[in-house]
């Protein structure tokens, strides 16, 4: 028995999760940027450069940034497990991913293959070294919850993911090509196992927390992670194999087993006790619909055999469906984080904790409430980017438009973000001159 | 019957009355936002004092650890008791802003608590006093 958990160590500094938190908006941003800039195509067409771009941009620079801060952050709360040297490991972790996505872009941008290698080289090492830490806190942990299981494969599938990309990478004189036979095994680990795996986790502890909702049932808690993992590996197979028939198996546990988690949610959210709506329920719900939209278009697509469908389902699956459920995560843990040091500090300097400012008070409901609506503009406008090319330059005006609301949404997560932290560090001095 | 049932059932019905109490500030309706808050802080207290004044020490006894995951449970119940306070004072106030402030604060700390309990520490507790959860649950039952 691991007594020794529940520390009150084991809350990691507030720096920790925060360094990760306030890179991805500036991601976000230049993912804005480049869709204003970067001319038509880049999200018509999965085979650009530009497109390549955008899409890393968005998954090593803003969501795996996110995850990757909040898992260091929530693992020792909700599996009662400490992360040894948690800052040193947290600063290593968030240097290494951060300098090699900007040098993997650099790379992809430029046709270095140069950069490209050391850009992989630190974002292996920065994926070694979080995989190596989530999974030996884990073997530690004395929690039998179903989130465990989640979060290994998420992570063993962050791992996949990586070694796809040194495949193609490897395979092709180290130059992200545009088109290789492995890009939709790399995509596949990365987008079902590591973004949904982690996701799924996630919502297993934080919805029937938040919204007062009856737990998961347990049969979903138990298998359907795992059976998803099996779903990847059977796809893997059936690629690298060229076996059809067990694509088609593989598909039909994918499909079947993420249209089950969203309907399950989504059920659950109609059970809630807490009938008070906030945003990071609202955004949760959006986040559903969009795993069971983009689920339904990616099948279409397969069936008829058009990768325009496809794409279009992979831009709803990560803005619409990631990105909407790491949006409402980001406005329920920053504020009680903050709030949270600051109790602590105050206790600790036995001083009475009503001027520590309620969750409410560091990030103010209606200031996400406008993040929230801005945000979903840039989704309307990029789910209706394929119909652009009906309308003489439509596609390009739309995604010009779509980059600029994502650079409005990008800067006002960030802005919140920063305010929630100077609000910590000013009441934090005020404390001290005290 | 165990520990973990026979707590967890009751963190369930500490949820319920909080999501009321909750929803009747949220409609000004301050006169039901008064009893259910006092209900719900009542609750709590009874709650706490349960594990206060009768698991926690039991646990401590046999396992022998007072110093270990008991004594974050107890850090962890003065914070919430300090976000009673505030929900008490707004009530007074009659505030709507600063009572679901403090409300959605005391839910997340309450959440995280009541997880940390449910998946690991009455676990433990069932684990380590196995053998004794019935008389044991008989004497919680008794406390007022």
């Amino acid at each position: 028995m691991n007594i020794a958990f529940l520390s009150l160590a084991q809350t990691p500094p507030l720096s920790v999760p925060m360094r990760f938190f306030l890179t991805a908006p500036l991601f976000g941003i230049a993912a804005g940027l480049l869709l204003l800039f970067g001319g038509d195509g880049v999200l018509d067409n999965r085979w650009s450069i530009n497109t390549l771009l955008v899409v890393h941009m968005v998954t090593l620079g803003v969501l795996s940034m996110v995850m990757i801060g909040a898992l260091q952050q929530l693992l020792p709360v909700l599996m009662g497990v400490v992360i040894p040297r948690s800052n040193m490991v947290s600063r290593a972790i968030h240097l290494l991913w951060s300098v090699g996505t900007l040098l993997l872009l650099a790379g992809i941008s430029q046709h270095l293959p140069i950069l490209n290698r050391f850009g992989v080289g630190l974002l292996a090492l920065a994926t070694l070294l979080f995989v190596g830490v989530i999974l030996y806190a884990l073997a530690r942990s004395d929690s039998k919850h179903g989130t465990l299981i989640a979060v290994a494969t998420a992570v063993i599938s962050l791992l996949f993911t990586l070694l796809f990309m040194l495949w193609i990478l490897n395979s092709s004189g180290w130059l992200a090509p545009v088109v290789h036979p492995l890009t939709n095994l790399h995509m596949s680990w990365g987008l079902l196992g590591w973004f949904m795996l982690l996701l799924i986790g996630a919502a297993y502890q934080v919805v029937p927390m938040f919204q007062i909702t009856p737990e998961f049932p347990i049969a979903v808690r138990r298998f359907l992670a795992p059976l998803i993992f099996v779903g990847l590996l059977l796809w893997s197979g059936s690629d690298l194999l060229q076996l059809v028939w067990m694509g088609w198996v593989a598909i039909a546990i994918l499909v079947s087993a993420l249209a089950l988690f969203a309907v399950v949610l989504l059920r659950l959210q109609l059970q809630r006790k807490r009938r008070l709506s906030d945003v990071t329920f609202t955004y949760w719900r959006v986040a559903m619909v969009a795993l069971l939209t983009s689920t339904v278009v990616w099948l279409v697509g397969y069936i008829l055999g058009d990768s325009r469908w496809m794409e279009s389902a992979v831009v709803i699956f990560l803005m619409g469906g990631i990105l909407s459920a790491v949006s409402g995560m980001l406005f329920k843990i920053v504020p009680f984080l903050v709030w949270l040091h600051l109790n602590n500090l105050y206790q600790s300097a036995g001083e009475w904790q009503g001027n520590v400012p309620n969750v409410r008070q560091v990030i103010p409901e209606r200031y996400s409430r406008w993040q929230f609506r801005v945000q979903m503009v840039s989704l309307g406008i990029l789910v209706v980017i394929p119909l652009g090319q009906f309308v003489d330059q439509g596609s390009r005006y739309l995604t010009q438009a779509a980059g600029i609301a994502w650079i409005a949404s990008f800067t006002m997560l960030l802005v919140i973000l920063l305010l929630a932290r100077s609000k910590y560090q000013s009441v934090a001095r005020a404390l001290n001159r005290g | 019957m165990q520990i973990t049932d026979f707590m967890g059932d009751d963190h369930r019905r500490c949820d319920n009355i909080f999501a009321t109490a909750e929803e009747s500030v949220s409609k000004g309706d301050w006169s039901v936002a008064e009893s259910s808050n006092t209900r719900f802080v009542d609750a709590m207290e009874h709650h706490f004092k349960m594990e206060e004044e009768t698991l926690f020490p039991r646990f401590e006894e046999v396992s022998g650890h007072t110093m270990g995951p008991t004594e974050v449970m107890r850090h962890e119940h003065k914070q919430m008791r300090q976000l009673f306070e505030q929900m008490n004072q707004a009530v007074t106030g009659q505030s709507v802003d600063d009572y679901l402030g403090a409300s959605e604060t005391l839910l997340i700390l309450m959440q995280q608590h009541n997880a940390k309990e449910e998946q690991m520490l009455y676990p433990m507790t069932d684990q380590v006093l196995a053998g004794e959860q019935d008389e044991l649950i008989g004497k919680l039952e008794a406390v007022e």
